[in-house]
Protein backbone atom coordinates (compact mmCIF):
# COMPACT_ATOMS: atom_id res chain seq x y z
CA UNK A 1 0.00 0.00 0.00
CA UNK A 2 1.24 3.46 -0.81
CA UNK A 3 2.72 5.56 1.98
CA UNK A 4 0.57 8.40 3.18
CA UNK A 5 1.63 11.70 1.68
CA UNK A 6 1.74 13.35 5.09
CA UNK A 7 1.72 11.70 8.46
CA UNK A 8 2.74 12.38 12.00
CA UNK A 9 3.47 9.97 14.80
CA UNK A 10 3.30 10.59 18.53
CA UNK A 11 3.48 14.37 18.46
CA UNK A 12 3.80 16.19 21.76
CA UNK A 13 3.87 19.95 22.17
CA UNK A 14 3.75 21.96 25.37
CA UNK A 15 3.80 25.66 26.00
CA UNK A 16 5.14 25.94 29.49
CA UNK A 17 2.75 24.02 31.70
CA UNK A 18 0.11 23.75 28.99
CA UNK A 19 0.11 20.47 27.06
CA UNK A 20 -1.22 21.55 23.66
CA UNK A 21 -0.73 18.25 21.84
CA UNK A 22 -0.63 14.88 23.56
CA UNK A 23 0.53 11.86 21.61
CA UNK A 24 -1.11 12.84 18.33
CA UNK A 25 -0.79 10.61 15.29
CA UNK A 26 -2.41 11.28 11.97
CA UNK A 27 -2.18 10.12 8.39
CA UNK A 28 -3.34 11.76 5.22
CA UNK A 29 -3.14 10.35 1.72
CA UNK A 30 -2.85 12.17 -1.56
CA UNK A 31 -6.21 13.46 -2.72
CA UNK A 32 -7.70 13.53 0.77
CA UNK A 33 -9.44 16.41 2.44
CA UNK A 34 -9.07 15.97 6.19
CA UNK A 35 -11.30 18.07 8.42
CA UNK A 36 -9.89 19.00 11.82
CA UNK A 37 -12.57 19.79 14.35
CA UNK A 38 -12.54 20.58 18.00
CA UNK A 39 -13.27 23.22 20.53
CA UNK A 40 -10.99 26.18 21.17
CA UNK A 41 -7.78 25.08 22.77
CA UNK A 42 -8.13 21.55 21.42
CA UNK A 43 -4.77 21.68 19.68
CA UNK A 44 -5.81 22.06 16.04
CA UNK A 45 -3.86 25.24 15.34
CA UNK A 46 -0.87 23.83 17.18
CA UNK A 47 -0.88 20.82 14.89
CA UNK A 48 -0.98 23.09 11.86
CA UNK A 49 1.97 25.07 13.21
CA UNK A 50 3.96 21.87 13.69
CA UNK A 51 3.07 20.42 10.30
CA UNK A 52 4.04 23.66 8.56
CA UNK A 53 7.41 23.85 10.25
CA UNK A 54 6.56 27.08 12.05
CA UNK A 55 7.27 25.27 15.31
CA UNK A 56 9.07 22.10 16.29
CA UNK A 57 7.44 19.28 18.24
CA UNK A 58 8.78 18.39 21.68
CA UNK A 59 8.53 14.73 20.78
CA UNK A 60 7.37 12.70 17.82
CA UNK A 61 7.99 12.65 14.10
CA UNK A 62 6.52 14.00 10.91
CA UNK A 63 6.83 12.03 7.70
CA UNK A 64 6.27 12.74 4.06
CA UNK A 65 5.74 9.86 1.66
CA UNK A 66 6.72 7.52 4.44
CA UNK A 67 10.08 9.17 5.05
CA UNK A 68 10.68 10.84 8.40
CA UNK A 69 11.16 14.54 7.74
CA UNK A 70 12.59 17.19 9.97
CA UNK A 71 11.14 20.63 9.27
CA UNK A 72 13.73 23.17 10.31
CA UNK A 73 11.41 26.10 9.87
CA UNK A 74 8.60 27.52 7.77
CA UNK A 75 10.98 28.07 4.86
CA UNK A 76 11.88 24.40 4.98
CA UNK A 77 8.22 23.42 5.06
CA UNK A 78 7.52 25.58 2.01
CA UNK A 79 10.51 24.10 0.22
CA UNK A 80 9.11 20.63 0.87
CA UNK A 81 5.80 21.55 -0.69
CA UNK A 82 3.77 22.38 2.42
CA UNK A 83 1.83 25.63 2.31
CA UNK A 84 -0.51 27.21 4.81
CA UNK A 85 -3.52 29.45 4.46
CA UNK A 86 -3.28 31.07 7.89
CA UNK A 87 -6.28 32.26 9.83
CA UNK A 88 -5.00 35.84 9.86
CA UNK A 89 -3.99 35.40 6.20
CA UNK A 90 -0.30 36.26 6.76
CA UNK A 91 -0.34 38.92 4.06
CA UNK A 92 2.06 41.87 3.96
CA UNK A 93 -0.17 44.91 4.02
CA UNK A 94 2.30 47.25 2.35
CA UNK A 95 2.76 45.02 -0.66
CA UNK A 96 0.49 44.49 -3.62
CA UNK A 97 -1.10 41.20 -4.67
CA UNK A 98 1.74 40.08 -6.89
CA UNK A 99 4.37 40.87 -4.29
CA UNK A 100 2.38 38.99 -1.67
CA UNK A 101 1.98 36.04 -3.99
CA UNK A 102 5.73 35.80 -4.44
CA UNK A 103 6.66 36.70 -0.87
CA UNK A 104 9.44 34.34 0.13
CA UNK A 105 9.54 32.87 -3.36
CA UNK A 106 10.63 35.84 -5.43
CA UNK A 107 12.02 35.37 -8.93
CA UNK A 108 15.43 36.95 -9.26
CA UNK A 109 18.05 37.23 -11.97
CA UNK A 110 20.76 34.62 -11.69
CA UNK A 111 23.89 36.66 -11.05
CA UNK A 112 26.73 35.73 -8.71
CA UNK A 113 25.79 37.83 -5.70
CA UNK A 114 23.90 36.77 -2.56
CA UNK A 115 20.40 35.73 -3.48
CA UNK A 116 18.62 38.31 -1.34
CA UNK A 117 20.19 41.26 -3.13
CA UNK A 118 19.76 39.99 -6.66
CA UNK A 119 17.45 42.11 -8.83
CA UNK A 120 13.82 41.03 -8.89
CA UNK A 121 12.35 39.79 -12.13
CA UNK A 122 9.28 41.97 -11.86
CA UNK A 123 7.94 41.40 -15.38
CA UNK A 124 8.25 37.62 -15.12
CA UNK A 125 6.54 37.66 -11.74
CA UNK A 126 3.76 39.86 -13.09
CA UNK A 127 3.17 37.44 -15.96
CA UNK A 128 3.17 34.37 -13.75
CA UNK A 129 0.95 36.11 -11.23
CA UNK A 130 -1.55 37.00 -13.93
CA UNK A 131 -1.82 33.32 -14.85
CA UNK A 132 -2.31 32.25 -11.24
CA UNK A 133 -4.78 35.02 -10.50
CA UNK A 134 -6.79 34.24 -13.63
CA UNK A 135 -7.00 30.58 -12.58
CA UNK A 136 -8.21 31.66 -9.16
CA UNK A 137 -10.62 34.23 -10.58
CA UNK A 138 -8.91 37.11 -8.90
CA UNK A 139 -10.05 40.00 -11.05
CA UNK A 140 -9.04 42.91 -8.90
CA UNK A 141 -5.76 44.83 -9.55
CA UNK A 142 -2.76 42.57 -9.31
CA UNK A 143 -0.18 45.27 -8.75
CA UNK A 144 0.23 48.88 -7.75
CA UNK A 145 -2.34 48.79 -4.97
CA UNK A 146 -1.39 47.45 -1.58
CA UNK A 147 -3.49 44.62 -0.28
CA UNK A 148 -4.61 46.48 2.82
CA UNK A 149 -6.94 48.41 0.52
CA UNK A 150 -8.89 45.34 -0.42
CA UNK A 151 -11.75 43.61 1.35
CA UNK A 152 -11.36 40.69 3.72
CA UNK A 153 -12.81 38.33 1.13
CA UNK A 154 -10.42 39.51 -1.55
CA UNK A 155 -7.46 39.12 0.77
CA UNK A 156 -8.66 35.65 1.69
CA UNK A 157 -8.81 34.75 -1.99
CA UNK A 158 -5.21 35.87 -2.31
CA UNK A 159 -4.14 33.84 0.70
CA UNK A 160 -5.67 30.69 -0.79
CA UNK A 161 -4.31 31.37 -4.26
CA UNK A 162 -0.85 31.72 -2.79
CA UNK A 163 -1.11 28.50 -0.79
CA UNK A 164 -2.44 26.55 -3.76
CA UNK A 165 0.04 27.96 -6.24
CA UNK A 166 3.12 27.05 -4.21
CA UNK A 167 2.01 23.86 -2.58
CA UNK A 168 3.28 20.73 -4.23
CA UNK A 169 2.01 18.32 -1.65
CA UNK A 170 0.10 19.76 1.28
CA UNK A 171 -2.20 22.68 1.94
CA UNK A 172 -3.03 23.42 5.56
CA UNK A 173 -5.96 25.72 6.16
CA UNK A 174 -6.65 27.35 9.50
CA UNK A 175 -10.29 28.48 9.75
CA UNK A 176 -10.46 29.41 6.07
CA UNK A 177 -14.08 30.48 6.15
CA UNK A 178 -14.19 32.31 9.46
CA UNK A 179 -14.70 35.75 7.94
CA UNK A 180 -16.72 34.82 4.89
CA UNK A 181 -20.35 34.87 3.86
CA UNK A 182 -22.27 31.69 3.07
CA UNK A 183 -21.79 31.98 -0.66
CA UNK A 184 -18.08 32.52 -0.30
CA UNK A 185 -17.76 29.64 2.14
CA UNK A 186 -19.20 27.21 -0.42
CA UNK A 187 -16.65 28.41 -2.94
CA UNK A 188 -13.83 27.86 -0.47
CA UNK A 189 -14.84 24.27 0.18
CA UNK A 190 -15.20 23.63 -3.53
CA UNK A 191 -11.77 25.05 -3.96
CA UNK A 192 -10.47 22.72 -1.23
CA UNK A 193 -11.91 19.79 -3.09
CA UNK A 194 -10.29 20.82 -6.36
CA UNK A 195 -6.90 21.27 -4.71
CA UNK A 196 -7.14 17.79 -3.22
CA UNK A 197 -8.21 16.40 -6.58
CA UNK A 198 -4.84 17.55 -7.92
CA UNK A 199 -3.31 14.86 -5.74
CA UNK A 200 -2.46 17.02 -2.75
CA UNK A 201 -3.41 16.68 0.88
CA UNK A 202 -5.69 19.35 2.28
CA UNK A 203 -6.04 19.61 6.04
CA UNK A 204 -8.66 22.12 7.04
CA UNK A 205 -9.58 23.45 10.46
CA UNK A 206 -13.12 24.62 10.65
CA UNK A 207 -16.09 25.10 12.93
CA UNK A 208 -19.03 24.49 10.67
CA UNK A 209 -19.66 20.76 11.00
CA UNK A 210 -22.16 20.51 8.16
CA UNK A 211 -19.94 22.23 5.63
CA UNK A 212 -16.87 20.27 6.64
CA UNK A 213 -18.61 16.91 6.49
CA UNK A 214 -19.78 17.83 3.01
CA UNK A 215 -16.32 18.38 1.60
CA UNK A 216 -14.09 16.21 3.78
CA UNK A 217 -13.02 12.64 3.14
CA UNK A 218 -12.02 12.18 6.77
CA UNK A 219 -13.04 13.82 9.99
CA UNK A 220 -10.61 14.15 12.88
CA UNK A 221 -11.72 15.51 16.22
CA UNK A 222 -9.42 16.95 18.86
CA UNK A 223 -10.15 17.57 22.47
CA UNK A 224 -7.72 19.09 24.97
CA UNK A 225 -4.70 18.08 22.94
CA UNK A 226 -5.83 14.52 22.23
CA UNK A 227 -7.15 13.04 19.02
CA UNK A 228 -10.42 11.48 20.06
CA UNK A 229 -11.94 10.57 16.72
CA UNK A 230 -10.60 9.78 13.27
CA UNK A 231 -13.16 8.40 10.84
CA UNK A 232 -14.22 8.50 7.23
CA UNK A 233 -16.64 11.35 6.72
CA UNK A 234 -19.30 9.06 5.30
CA UNK A 235 -19.23 7.00 8.51
CA UNK A 236 -20.25 9.85 10.78
CA UNK A 237 -23.23 12.08 11.18
CA UNK A 238 -23.14 15.75 12.15
CA UNK A 239 -24.90 14.88 15.39
CA UNK A 240 -22.31 12.32 16.35
CA UNK A 241 -19.53 14.79 15.61
CA UNK A 242 -21.19 17.41 17.77
CA UNK A 243 -21.60 15.03 20.66
CA UNK A 244 -18.01 13.83 20.47
CA UNK A 245 -16.73 17.38 20.32
CA UNK A 246 -18.71 18.31 23.39
CA UNK A 247 -17.35 15.28 25.16
CA UNK A 248 -20.75 13.74 25.62
CA UNK A 249 -19.88 10.35 24.20
CA UNK A 250 -16.77 8.26 24.27
CA UNK A 251 -15.56 7.55 20.76
CA UNK A 252 -13.18 4.95 19.40
CA UNK A 253 -10.36 6.26 17.31
CA UNK A 254 -9.81 4.72 13.90
CA UNK B 1 1.11 51.92 -19.68
CA UNK B 2 1.07 54.04 -16.57
CA UNK B 3 3.23 57.12 -16.24
CA UNK B 4 5.68 57.31 -13.37
CA UNK B 5 3.46 59.88 -11.68
CA UNK B 6 0.44 57.62 -11.89
CA UNK B 7 2.37 54.65 -10.61
CA UNK B 8 3.65 56.67 -7.67
CA UNK B 9 0.17 57.94 -6.85
CA UNK B 10 -1.40 54.52 -7.00
CA UNK B 11 1.34 53.00 -4.92
CA UNK B 12 0.79 55.71 -2.37
CA UNK B 13 -2.89 54.92 -2.18
CA UNK B 14 -3.13 57.15 0.89
CA UNK B 15 -4.45 60.63 1.15
CA UNK B 16 -1.55 63.08 1.12
CA UNK B 17 0.05 63.84 -2.21
CA UNK B 18 3.47 62.28 -2.73
CA UNK B 19 4.36 65.55 -4.43
CA UNK B 20 3.71 67.54 -1.25
CA UNK B 21 7.29 67.73 -0.14
CA UNK B 22 8.82 68.59 -3.50
CA UNK B 23 6.18 71.29 -3.92
CA UNK B 24 6.97 72.70 -0.49
CA UNK B 25 10.62 72.59 -1.42
CA UNK B 26 10.06 74.63 -4.58
CA UNK B 27 7.83 77.02 -2.68
CA UNK B 28 10.58 77.60 -0.16
CA UNK B 29 13.16 78.28 -2.85
CA UNK B 30 10.86 80.68 -4.68
CA UNK B 31 9.76 82.37 -1.46
CA UNK B 32 13.26 82.86 -0.14
CA UNK B 33 14.48 84.06 -3.55
CA UNK B 34 11.90 86.81 -3.42
CA UNK B 35 12.71 87.64 0.20
CA UNK B 36 16.43 87.82 -0.39
CA UNK B 37 16.90 88.55 -4.08
CA UNK B 38 20.43 88.15 -5.24
CA UNK B 39 21.48 86.46 -2.03
CA UNK B 40 19.26 83.43 -2.13
CA UNK B 41 19.19 81.15 -4.09
CA UNK B 42 22.46 81.02 -5.94
CA UNK B 43 24.20 78.00 -7.33
CA UNK B 44 26.81 78.52 -4.66
CA UNK B 45 24.12 78.13 -2.01
CA UNK B 46 22.96 74.84 -3.42
CA UNK B 47 26.52 73.64 -3.75
CA UNK B 48 27.21 74.59 -0.13
CA UNK B 49 24.12 72.74 1.06
CA UNK B 50 25.01 69.60 -0.83
CA UNK B 51 28.57 69.60 0.42
CA UNK B 52 27.75 70.36 4.04
CA UNK B 53 24.96 67.83 4.19
CA UNK B 54 26.81 64.94 2.59
CA UNK B 55 27.73 63.36 5.92
CA UNK B 56 24.25 63.68 7.38
CA UNK B 57 22.90 62.24 4.15
CA UNK B 58 25.08 59.18 4.69
CA UNK B 59 23.80 58.83 8.24
CA UNK B 60 20.23 59.31 7.06
CA UNK B 61 20.54 56.49 4.55
CA UNK B 62 22.18 54.37 7.23
CA UNK B 63 19.24 54.63 9.63
CA UNK B 64 16.78 53.75 6.87
CA UNK B 65 17.80 50.10 7.08
CA UNK B 66 16.81 49.44 10.71
CA UNK B 67 13.86 51.84 10.38
CA UNK B 68 12.40 49.83 7.52
CA UNK B 69 12.84 46.71 9.62
CA UNK B 70 10.90 48.34 12.44
CA UNK B 71 13.89 49.14 14.65
CA UNK B 72 15.70 52.23 15.82
CA UNK B 73 19.44 52.80 15.78
CA UNK B 74 20.17 55.94 17.73
CA UNK B 75 23.87 55.20 18.01
CA UNK B 76 24.97 56.01 14.46
CA UNK B 77 25.93 59.60 15.23
CA UNK B 78 28.25 58.62 18.06
CA UNK B 79 29.65 55.75 16.02
CA UNK B 80 30.46 58.13 13.20
CA UNK B 81 32.50 60.39 15.47
CA UNK B 82 34.10 57.45 17.27
CA UNK B 83 35.08 55.95 13.92
CA UNK B 84 36.86 59.17 13.06
CA UNK B 85 38.72 58.98 16.34
CA UNK B 86 39.64 55.34 15.76
CA UNK B 87 40.88 56.18 12.30
CA UNK B 88 43.07 59.08 13.39
CA UNK B 89 44.51 57.08 16.29
CA UNK B 90 45.38 54.24 13.88
CA UNK B 91 46.97 56.65 11.45
CA UNK B 92 48.85 58.26 14.33
CA UNK B 93 50.20 54.84 15.24
CA UNK B 94 51.65 54.48 11.76
CA UNK B 95 49.05 52.18 10.22
CA UNK B 96 48.81 52.66 6.43
CA UNK B 97 45.69 54.56 5.32
CA UNK B 98 43.96 51.73 3.46
CA UNK B 99 44.37 49.32 6.36
CA UNK B 100 43.36 51.95 8.87
CA UNK B 101 40.16 52.57 6.94
CA UNK B 102 39.40 48.87 6.72
CA UNK B 103 39.98 48.42 10.45
CA UNK B 104 37.73 51.38 11.16
CA UNK B 105 34.97 49.90 9.04
CA UNK B 106 35.40 46.59 10.81
CA UNK B 107 34.97 48.27 14.16
CA UNK B 108 31.73 49.62 12.73
CA UNK B 109 30.65 46.07 11.97
CA UNK B 110 31.47 45.08 15.56
CA UNK B 111 29.27 47.85 16.90
CA UNK B 112 26.53 46.83 14.49
CA UNK B 113 26.68 43.27 15.76
CA UNK B 114 26.61 44.53 19.33
CA UNK B 115 23.42 46.46 18.62
CA UNK B 116 22.00 43.54 16.67
CA UNK B 117 22.58 41.04 19.46
CA UNK B 118 21.23 43.37 22.14
CA UNK B 119 18.05 44.12 20.22
CA UNK B 120 17.33 40.96 18.25
CA UNK B 121 18.83 38.20 20.36
CA UNK B 122 18.28 39.64 23.82
CA UNK B 123 15.05 41.36 22.89
CA UNK B 124 15.90 44.72 24.43
CA UNK B 125 13.73 47.51 23.05
CA UNK B 126 15.68 49.02 20.16
CA UNK B 127 15.15 52.61 21.23
CA UNK B 128 16.56 51.96 24.68
CA UNK B 129 19.29 49.58 23.63
CA UNK B 130 20.71 51.90 20.99
CA UNK B 131 20.33 54.86 23.34
CA UNK B 132 22.62 52.89 25.63
CA UNK B 133 25.03 52.22 22.81
CA UNK B 134 24.93 55.90 21.92
CA UNK B 135 26.01 56.79 25.41
CA UNK B 136 28.68 54.10 25.44
CA UNK B 137 30.14 55.18 22.12
CA UNK B 138 30.02 58.86 23.02
CA UNK B 139 32.04 58.08 26.14
CA UNK B 140 34.47 55.99 24.13
CA UNK B 141 34.82 58.90 21.74
CA UNK B 142 35.86 61.21 24.56
CA UNK B 143 38.21 58.54 25.84
CA UNK B 144 39.91 57.96 22.49
CA UNK B 145 40.30 61.66 21.73
CA UNK B 146 41.32 62.46 25.28
CA UNK B 147 38.55 65.08 25.16
CA UNK B 148 40.59 67.07 22.68
CA UNK B 149 40.27 67.79 19.00
CA UNK B 150 42.36 65.34 16.98
CA UNK B 151 43.88 66.72 13.80
CA UNK B 152 44.26 64.77 10.59
CA UNK B 153 47.70 64.95 9.07
CA UNK B 154 47.19 62.42 6.29
CA UNK B 155 46.83 64.01 2.88
CA UNK B 156 45.61 60.66 1.59
CA UNK B 157 42.65 60.79 3.95
CA UNK B 158 42.02 64.40 3.08
CA UNK B 159 41.96 63.58 -0.62
CA UNK B 160 39.69 60.60 0.06
CA UNK B 161 37.02 63.09 1.05
CA UNK B 162 37.98 66.38 -0.57
CA UNK B 163 39.31 65.52 -4.00
CA UNK B 164 37.13 67.53 -6.37
CA UNK B 165 35.48 66.01 -9.40
CA UNK B 166 33.57 68.73 -11.20
CA UNK B 167 31.83 71.01 -8.71
CA UNK B 168 31.80 68.58 -5.77
CA UNK B 169 34.29 66.82 -3.52
CA UNK B 170 34.30 63.02 -3.38
CA UNK B 171 32.37 62.94 -0.11
CA UNK B 172 29.31 64.27 -1.95
CA UNK B 173 29.53 61.55 -4.57
CA UNK B 174 29.92 58.90 -1.86
CA UNK B 175 26.66 60.04 -0.31
CA UNK B 176 24.86 59.98 -3.66
CA UNK B 177 26.22 56.53 -4.47
CA UNK B 178 24.82 55.26 -1.19
CA UNK B 179 21.46 56.86 -1.97
CA UNK B 180 21.39 55.01 -5.29
CA UNK B 181 22.57 51.71 -3.83
CA UNK B 182 19.96 51.97 -1.06
CA UNK B 183 17.31 52.72 -3.68
CA UNK B 184 18.26 49.62 -5.61
CA UNK B 185 18.33 47.42 -2.50
CA UNK B 186 15.02 48.75 -1.17
CA UNK B 187 13.04 48.80 -4.41
CA UNK B 188 14.56 46.12 -6.58
CA UNK B 189 15.63 43.26 -4.35
CA UNK B 190 13.97 40.67 -2.11
CA UNK B 191 15.97 42.03 0.83
CA UNK B 192 14.36 45.43 0.45
CA UNK B 193 10.90 43.85 0.45
CA UNK B 194 11.76 41.67 3.41
CA UNK B 195 12.89 44.73 5.43
CA UNK B 196 9.45 46.29 5.06
CA UNK B 197 7.57 43.07 5.77
CA UNK B 198 9.73 42.37 8.83
CA UNK B 199 9.02 45.89 9.99
CA UNK B 200 5.25 45.85 9.52
CA UNK B 201 4.05 42.26 9.42
CA UNK B 202 6.72 40.47 11.35
CA UNK B 203 4.65 37.43 12.28
CA UNK B 204 3.57 36.94 8.67
CA UNK B 205 7.16 37.27 7.53
CA UNK B 206 8.25 34.55 9.95
CA UNK B 207 5.51 32.16 8.89
CA UNK B 208 6.37 32.62 5.24
CA UNK B 209 9.92 31.55 5.87
CA UNK B 210 11.58 34.98 5.82
CA UNK B 211 14.59 34.91 8.18
CA UNK B 212 13.35 37.69 10.45
CA UNK B 213 16.24 37.69 12.92
CA UNK B 214 18.86 37.66 10.19
CA UNK B 215 17.16 40.54 8.39
CA UNK B 216 16.92 42.68 11.53
CA UNK B 217 20.49 41.96 12.53
CA UNK B 218 21.86 42.65 9.07
CA UNK B 219 20.06 46.01 9.06
CA UNK B 220 22.00 47.01 12.18
CA UNK B 221 25.30 45.90 10.70
CA UNK B 222 24.65 47.82 7.48
CA UNK B 223 23.70 50.95 9.42
CA UNK B 224 26.82 50.78 11.54
CA UNK B 225 29.05 50.05 8.58
CA UNK B 226 27.69 53.13 6.82
CA UNK B 227 28.10 55.20 9.98
CA UNK B 228 31.73 54.13 10.22
CA UNK B 229 32.24 55.06 6.58
CA UNK B 230 30.60 58.41 7.26
CA UNK B 231 33.12 58.87 10.06
CA UNK B 232 35.99 58.23 7.67
CA UNK B 233 34.60 60.65 5.10
CA UNK B 234 33.77 63.33 7.68
CA UNK B 235 37.21 63.18 9.23
CA UNK B 236 38.81 63.54 5.83
CA UNK B 237 36.47 66.40 5.00
CA UNK B 238 36.88 68.38 8.21
CA UNK B 239 40.46 67.38 8.85
CA UNK B 240 39.71 66.78 12.49
CA UNK B 241 37.68 64.84 15.04
CA UNK B 242 35.91 66.52 17.92
CA UNK B 243 34.00 64.25 20.27
CA UNK B 244 31.64 67.05 21.31
CA UNK B 245 30.12 67.28 17.82
CA UNK B 246 28.23 63.98 17.76
CA UNK B 247 25.13 65.38 19.46
CA UNK B 248 24.40 67.59 16.47
CA UNK B 249 24.15 64.52 14.25
CA UNK B 250 21.60 62.66 16.35
CA UNK B 251 18.28 64.04 15.14
CA UNK B 252 18.77 65.35 11.59
CA UNK B 253 19.03 61.86 10.03
CA UNK B 254 15.74 60.92 11.68
CA UNK B 255 14.08 64.14 10.61
CA UNK B 256 15.16 63.42 7.04
CA UNK B 257 14.12 59.76 7.20
CA UNK B 258 10.64 60.42 8.54
CA UNK B 259 9.95 63.46 6.41
CA UNK B 260 11.33 61.55 3.43
CA UNK B 261 8.74 58.84 3.91
CA UNK B 262 6.08 61.33 2.82
CA UNK B 263 7.38 61.49 -0.72
CA UNK B 264 8.54 59.36 -3.66
CA UNK B 265 7.41 56.12 -1.99
CA UNK B 266 4.79 57.44 0.40
CA UNK B 267 4.44 55.63 3.68
CA UNK B 268 7.74 53.82 3.29
CA UNK B 269 11.19 54.90 4.41
CA UNK B 270 12.97 55.42 1.09
CA UNK B 271 16.29 56.85 0.01
CA UNK B 272 15.37 59.46 -2.61
CA UNK B 273 12.62 60.81 -0.37
CA UNK B 274 15.16 61.08 2.42
CA UNK B 275 17.54 62.97 0.14
CA UNK B 276 14.85 65.46 -0.83
CA UNK B 277 13.76 65.89 2.78
CA UNK B 278 17.31 66.44 3.95
CA UNK B 279 18.06 69.11 1.36
CA UNK B 280 14.66 70.67 2.05
CA UNK B 281 15.43 71.03 5.75
CA UNK B 282 18.91 72.38 5.00
CA UNK B 283 17.68 74.87 2.41
CA UNK B 284 14.93 76.02 4.77
CA UNK B 285 17.39 76.52 7.58
CA UNK B 286 19.80 78.48 5.44
CA UNK B 287 16.98 80.53 4.00
CA UNK B 288 15.87 81.59 7.46
CA UNK B 289 19.43 82.28 8.52
CA UNK B 290 20.03 84.46 5.48
CA UNK B 291 16.96 86.43 6.43
CA UNK B 292 18.80 87.36 9.55
CA UNK B 293 16.82 85.38 12.07
CA UNK B 294 18.65 83.92 15.02
CA UNK B 295 20.60 80.69 15.18
CA UNK B 296 17.88 78.86 17.05
CA UNK B 297 15.64 78.98 14.00
CA UNK B 298 17.58 76.11 12.50
CA UNK B 299 16.82 73.91 15.49
CA UNK B 300 13.16 74.91 15.52
CA UNK B 301 12.79 74.26 11.82
CA UNK B 302 14.58 70.93 12.04
CA UNK B 303 12.49 69.89 15.02
CA UNK B 304 9.31 70.97 13.28
CA UNK B 305 10.30 68.99 10.20
CA UNK B 306 10.94 65.92 12.32
CA UNK B 307 7.59 66.25 14.07
CA UNK B 308 5.79 66.84 10.79
CA UNK B 309 7.48 63.81 9.32
CA UNK B 310 6.69 61.53 12.25
CA UNK B 311 3.13 62.82 12.44
CA UNK B 312 2.52 62.16 8.76
CA UNK B 313 4.03 58.71 9.14
CA UNK B 314 1.75 57.87 12.02
CA UNK B 315 -1.33 59.31 10.35
CA UNK B 316 -0.60 57.20 7.32
CA UNK B 317 -0.09 54.15 9.49
CA UNK B 318 -3.32 54.76 11.38
CA UNK B 319 -5.23 55.29 8.16
CA UNK B 320 -3.98 51.96 6.92
CA UNK B 321 -5.04 50.27 10.17
CA UNK B 322 -8.52 51.75 9.84
CA UNK B 323 -8.67 50.52 6.30
CA UNK B 324 -7.66 47.02 7.34
CA UNK B 325 -10.16 47.00 10.17
CA UNK B 326 -12.99 48.22 7.98
CA UNK B 327 -12.50 45.58 5.31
Amino acid sequence: MKDPLLSCEGLYKSYGALRALDNVSLQASAGEVVALLGDNGAGKSTLVRLLSGAERPDKGTISMDGVVTELSGPADGRRKGIEVAWQDLALARSLDATENLFLGKELVYQIPIPKMIRPLKKKAMAAQAKQIFDENQIMWPHSGINVENFSGGQRQQLSFARAAAWSRKVVLMDEPTAALSVMHRRKVWEWCRSVADEGKVVIAIGHSIDELLDVADRVVIFRLGHKIMDKEAIDVTPNEVLQVMAGLTVSETE
Amino acid sequence: MRTTHQRLRIRSKYFGAPAGLPIAFCAFIIGFSFAEPGIFFTAADFKAVVITESTILLLSIAVLFPLRAGDFDLSVSALMVLSGAILLRLLGAGVPLAIAIILTLMSGVVVGLFNAIAVVKFGIDSFIATLGTLSLLTGLGYFLTNSQTLINTSTGLSNFANYNIGPFPLSVYYSWVFVIIAWYVFQKTPYGTYLIVVGRDRSAAARLGIPVQRIRMSAYVVASLMAAFAGVALTGFLGSVDATTSAAYLLPPYAAAYLGSTTIVVGEFNSFGTLIALYFIAVGTIGFELMGVSQWVGDVFSGAALLAGVLSSQLLARASQRRLAAS
